[in-house]
């Protein structure tokens, strides 16, 4: 098992070799792995399953994925050849935006017992991954908006803003976006798993060792925009609901099936990102969530500064030596991203934390404090 | 945004509702404290969590958590629930970075 030392004293290679190995920014692209329409539908249908099966991590990381990283809603036919073609080569790319694939290490532990049941124990050093199902993705969304604007009105229903626009779920409009939205969801799966085995590469090159002797297990891959559906209580009653969260993360509660074993007493991982100078946390699901929430909390610091609004505020500024300066060592595609990502842009996750925490929607696990990471 | 602060009742310390009222089919609840409340500042947010209310087959409340922020149409920090034989689905709901 890796400490905070350990990765401290190594950290500039760690950091460029993430760099180097798993490829950030705008519109980033692998030159080693370019998918065929057939491969890309494999993908699209089998989400992290795939990527297990190209020998990309091994079949216990499917385990502690949300869903065994795959909705089997997905339809591959649903989705446009513009979307097939902005994704052949961004598999196994972080992206740009909020995205990150960052190193850190354990600085506190709030609950022993989840901790010990998730393998966090104080001082470990941690990687934590967050990025999505990229330019798919996106065409998916921009595409589907269009079509559910028409749908809206062909099924007369009232929108108090256009933006605003769906279709009825049992609908063709409606069952269309629903495999197309999985299919993408499978592709963001894929990604963060061939993304995971970049990961455990660069590990092992650095310090000449295998990956689980460098204990490089997967805690948990949790979802954050998505809609899913999902059997939950209501007023006394079981009912099937489609249940968005944007932004949002699912927070399962100890005993639910959905939970993996080893997780079943304690509830669901949750991972908490913040931004990239502050911290990060690790949470569990709990009974609250699924009675008041549909099994839910928060994702993120959340922004507080518009991205405009923070490069404005960076001019002049060098945020690289800023974060240095924090003990952060970080690497980026763009000086633009780095400015619009720095930590004064969001709120203290802290603070938000506290919040689901205290009402009682998840409880703390573990704080993550950063040492480097690499971004769009 | 001092008008939309305005409809905003606290429940406790973590709560704040919107009842429901006009086009709305339930309440909004918004998880936050009064400090990350005063963050929000100009943001639309508030406004999106009624607006999600208005939405066919919406059960239990139009949700937020405390990173809540502006979305595209909802709110990012939004959770909404449909029932699936009456409900809607919205590529909103979800937003551009799937998954």
């Amino acid at each position: 098992m890796l400490s905070a030392k350990d990765v401290k004293d190594r950290l500039p290679d760690i950091v460029e070799g993430l760099f180097r190995n798993v490829p950030s920014g705008v519109g980033s692209r692998r030159k080693d792995l370019r998918l065929s329409h057939g491969e890309l539908r494999g993908v699209l249908e089998k989400g992290a399953r795939w990527a297990i099966a190209n020998g990309f991590g091994t079949s216990s990381d499917l385990e502690n994925i949300e869903n065994q990283g795959c909705l089997d809603e997905a339809d591959p036919d649903a989705v446009s050849d513009r979307a097939y073609e902005r994704g052949k080569d961004q598999l196994g790319t972080v992206g740009s935006g909020n995205h990150f694939v960052e190193v850190g290490y354990v600085a506190q532990i709030f609950d022993e017992e989840a901790a010990r049941a998730f393998g966090l124990t104080r001082g470990q050093a941690t990687i934590m991954i967050h990025t999505g199902s990229r330019g798919l993705g996106y065409q998916v969304c921009d595409e589907s908006i269009r079509q559910m604007l028409s749908a809206a009105g062909k099924y007369s229903i009232a929108l108090v803003d256009r933006q605003l626009c769906c279709a009825p779920l049992n609908s063709p409009e409606g069952r269309r976006y629903f495999s197309a939205m999985a299919a993408a969801a499978n592709y963001a799966f894929a990604n963060r798993q061939l993304i995971t085995h970049w990961v455990r590469e660069t590990f092992e090159e650095v310090f000449a060792a295998s990956d689980s002797s460098l204990g490089l297990g997967l805690v948990y891959d949790v979802c954050h925009n998505i809609a899913k559906k999902e059997l939950h209580r209501v007023e006394g009653k079981d009912m099937m609901l489609c249940v968005h969260r944007k932004g949002a993360t699912r927070a399962f509660a100890p005993h639910h099936r959905l939970v993996p074993d080893r997780y079943r007493e304690v509830g669901q991982p949750v991972l908490v990102p913040g931004d990239m100078g502050r911290a990060s946390y690790v949470l569990a699901g709990t009974q609250r969530a699924m009675d008041e929430t549909f099994g839910s909390t928060c994702h993120g610091a959340g922004r507080m500064m518009s991205r405009s609004a923070a490069l404005r505020s960076a001019r002049g500024r060098s945020i690289i030596r800023e974060m240095e300066e924090r003990g952060v060592y970080v690497r980026a595609a763009s000086k633009a991203t780095l400015a619009e990502e720095m930590p004064e842009a969001y709120k203290d996750v802290s603070k938000v934390v506290e919040v689901v925490h205290r009402a009682g929607i998840s409880r703390l696990v573990a704080k993550i404090i950063p040492m480097g990471s690499i971004k769009g | 945004m001092k008008g939309e602060r305005r409809m905003l009742e606290k429940l406790d310390e973590n709560r704040y509702v919107v009842r429901r009222s006009g086009a709305m089919r339930v309440d909004g609840i918004i998880y936050i404290d009064e400090e990350l409340l005063g963050y929000l500042g100009t943001d639309e947010s508030i406004e999106q969590v009624r607006n999600v209310a208005t939405l066919p087959g919406i059960v239990r409340a139009s949700l937020a958590v405390p990173d809540i922020h502006w979305g595209y149409g909802f709110p990012i920090g939004g959770v909404a629930a449909f029932d699936v034989d009456e409900g809607v689905i919205s590529p909103g709901g979800v937003g551009y970075d799937i998954n």
